[in-house]
């Protein structure tokens, strides 16, 4: 199934950085990069607002429709990768709970998640459009896109920074993404957010719960369904009207959550997730 | 505009959106962001010593000028800057050319020798006595601060005496900078403007900026080796001058998005 043309751009597994480095910019992508990064630098406001002003822009620049921000942690013991949505943007509420729902399905995985996994053992950040990760074939034919994607988003393009060392295993994603039916991310779109991302320390500051505490990994996937959304400032209410839970149910999982991660209340449970406020917590930084 | 055609390349895109993501992540106010900023721009391209000046122009041409910040010089080498400016039988040759520019355009970078030949720079007058073995080459960076055209904001990127000239892309890079960057020049000068400002002695303008740069001032005394009580008396009447009862009444006239009784 292709719901588009799609003959200027074939699978290019593996050769991506190379292609996305020979690309040059032009002038005015270069100018509004500039322009974009010296507003910013002229704010006097605190880093989220910087963050979500750069993503904005950046969206801008390459005519995205949402942008998330996660941070991924892979499974020592499985391999497997958990990603926590930090911050995003343009998706409605409703689509919201659909794309964190989606990524913590563990009956219809993305077809993409184990692709990412060497991502995590690089040294510098990666780039990457999805057409490079994955043919349209499998990409439309999968049952993942069926179900989750299918007339709502469809390309994306991910900057993949890992934080720490190796042994962390724990990376920064900054995604943006394509409503279904509009044409996939350029070469350019890429080269604007690999460079931005790349040079832009503080875009992937994020703080984690340090080795001694507890991971999200060993949380169920309905229960990081929940987290996800009390990091992006969900009530208990919006919550059960997407979910279709009870409130009294929410509060269960508030009450597991709080219990998994030994804190007392959602802004603590924030700031374990949030750099520069806690002391209790590893700010964990770009390698290098 | 400038006549240089090259765009960046990506190593120079990448360190200016590093230096600027630096800046973005400063918890200091507005000076000391640009500050920061100025200091990279200028490690970029290899100069030794940059100065970021207000330019006041009445019906008769400029009027008043006034050093607003710098780095890469001693208290004592920003004297002989401050009296070279001001020395009316020696000109600035490249100010005066600079200034007639700005009829003609609402911003511009240029290279000392794309707007003066060797030739005439070093044998010029002022050159030889206030910048002799001091500072030689410059990228300046001019621009009207708003469609009234009667401030300007103009910064000046050094390199000291005997050093390489700077290169199309060292301006290109500034000029890329510079014009994309607004808050960088926005700064304002008192109600009046130039009426306020023309009347200062050579010396009291020296005072004036430096202490605009936040310097004590037992460091103005031994900058300008003169005593602290003479200070005393230039700072007296600068702040008769200014109408204010303090130095930081002082900072709030010249630097923006301080005081509710600027222009």
């Amino acid at each position: 199934m292709k719901p588009r043309s799609t003959e200027n751009h074939t699978p290019q597994n593996g050769s991506g950085h190379q292609l996305a480095d020979s690309f040059m910019l032009g002038q005015q992508d270069v100018r509004a990069m500039v322009r974009l990064l010296g507003d910013i630098a002229g704010l006097d406001a605190e880093q989220s607002v910087k963050r979500r002003e750069l993503m904005r822009g950046m969206r801008t620049l390459i005519d995205a429709d949402a942008w998330v921000w996660t941070v991924s942690q892979l499974s020592p013991d499985d391999g497997r990768m958990t990603s926590i949505s930090l911050m995003h943007e343009g998706f409605s509420e409703m689509d919201d709970v659909r794309v964190i729902e989606s990524e913590t399905d563990p009956a219809v995985p993305t077809p993409d998640g184990p692709l990412w996994t060497p991502f995590f053992f690089s040294s510098h950040p990666m780039t990457r459009q999805r057409q490079q990760m994955i043919d349209d074939t499998t990409w439309y034919e999968h049952p993942h896109t069926k179900k989750y994607r299918q007339g709502f988003i469809d390309d994306y393009a991910y900057s993949f920074t890992p934080l720490g060392n190796a042994d962390h295993r724990i990376a920064s994603i900054v995604a943006f993404h394509r409503r279904w039916g509009r044409p996939p991310f350029t070469q350019r779109d890429a080269r604007i957010i690999h460079i931005m991302s790349s040079e832009v320390r503080w875009l992937h500051e994020a703080a984690v719960p340090g080795d001694g505490g507890k991971k999200a990994d060993g949380l169920s996937p309905r229960l990081r369904t929940i987290l996800a959304l009390i990091l992006q400032s969900y009530s208990r209410k919006q919550m059960a009207h997407h979910l279709t839970l009870s409130i009294h149910t929410i509060n269960d999982y508030f009450k597991a959550l709080y219990k998994h991660f030994n804190v007392s209340s959602g802004p603590e449970l924030m700031r374990r997730f949030m750099a520069g406020d806690s002391g209790d917590i590893n700010k964990i930084t770009r390698a290098k | 505009m400038t006549t240089d055609t090259p765009s960046l390349n990506e190593e120079d895109l990448r360190a200016i959106l590093r230096l600027l993501g630096d800046v973005a992540d400063i918890d200091g106010d507005q000076a000391v962001k640009r500050r920061h900023l100025l200091t990279g721009l200028a490690r970029l391209i290899e100069a030794d010593v940059w100065m970021w000046s207000i330019f006041s122009f009445g019906l008769d041409g400029m009027t008043a000028s006034i050093s607003m910040l710098h780095d890469g010089m001693t208290a004592k080498e920003f004297d002989q800057v401050v009296r070279g400016s001001t020395d009316p039988h020696r000109q600035p040759p490249d100010l005066l050319i600079l200034n007639s520019h700005l009829s003609d355009s609402m911003e511009f970078t240029r290279r000392r020798q794309q707007i003066m030949s060797d030739g005439d720079w070093y044998a010029n007058d002022h050159v030889r006595t206030y910048r002799h073995g001091f500072l030689d080459h410059a990228v300046y960076h001019f621009r009207w601060v708003d469609e009234r055209r009667d401030v300007a904001s103009g910064i000046g990127i050094h390199r000291r005496w005997g050093r390489e000239p700077f290169t199309a892309r060292d301006t290109r890079l500034v000029h890329i900078v510079m014009s994309e960057i607004a808050w960088l020049h926005q700064a304002a000068v008192p109600d009046g403007r130039a009426a306020d400002t023309d009347v200062m002695t050579p010396r009291q303008r020296a005072v004036l900026a430096l202490l605009l740069q936040g310097r004590s001032r037992k460091e103005i005394a031994t900058g300008l080796s003169i005593s602290p009580y003479t200070v005393d008396d230039h700072i007296d009447a600068l702040y008769r001058q200014f109408k204010v009862d303090g130095r930081s009444g002082l900072m709030k006239r010249f630097m923006v998005g301080n005081g509710g009784d600027l222009s």
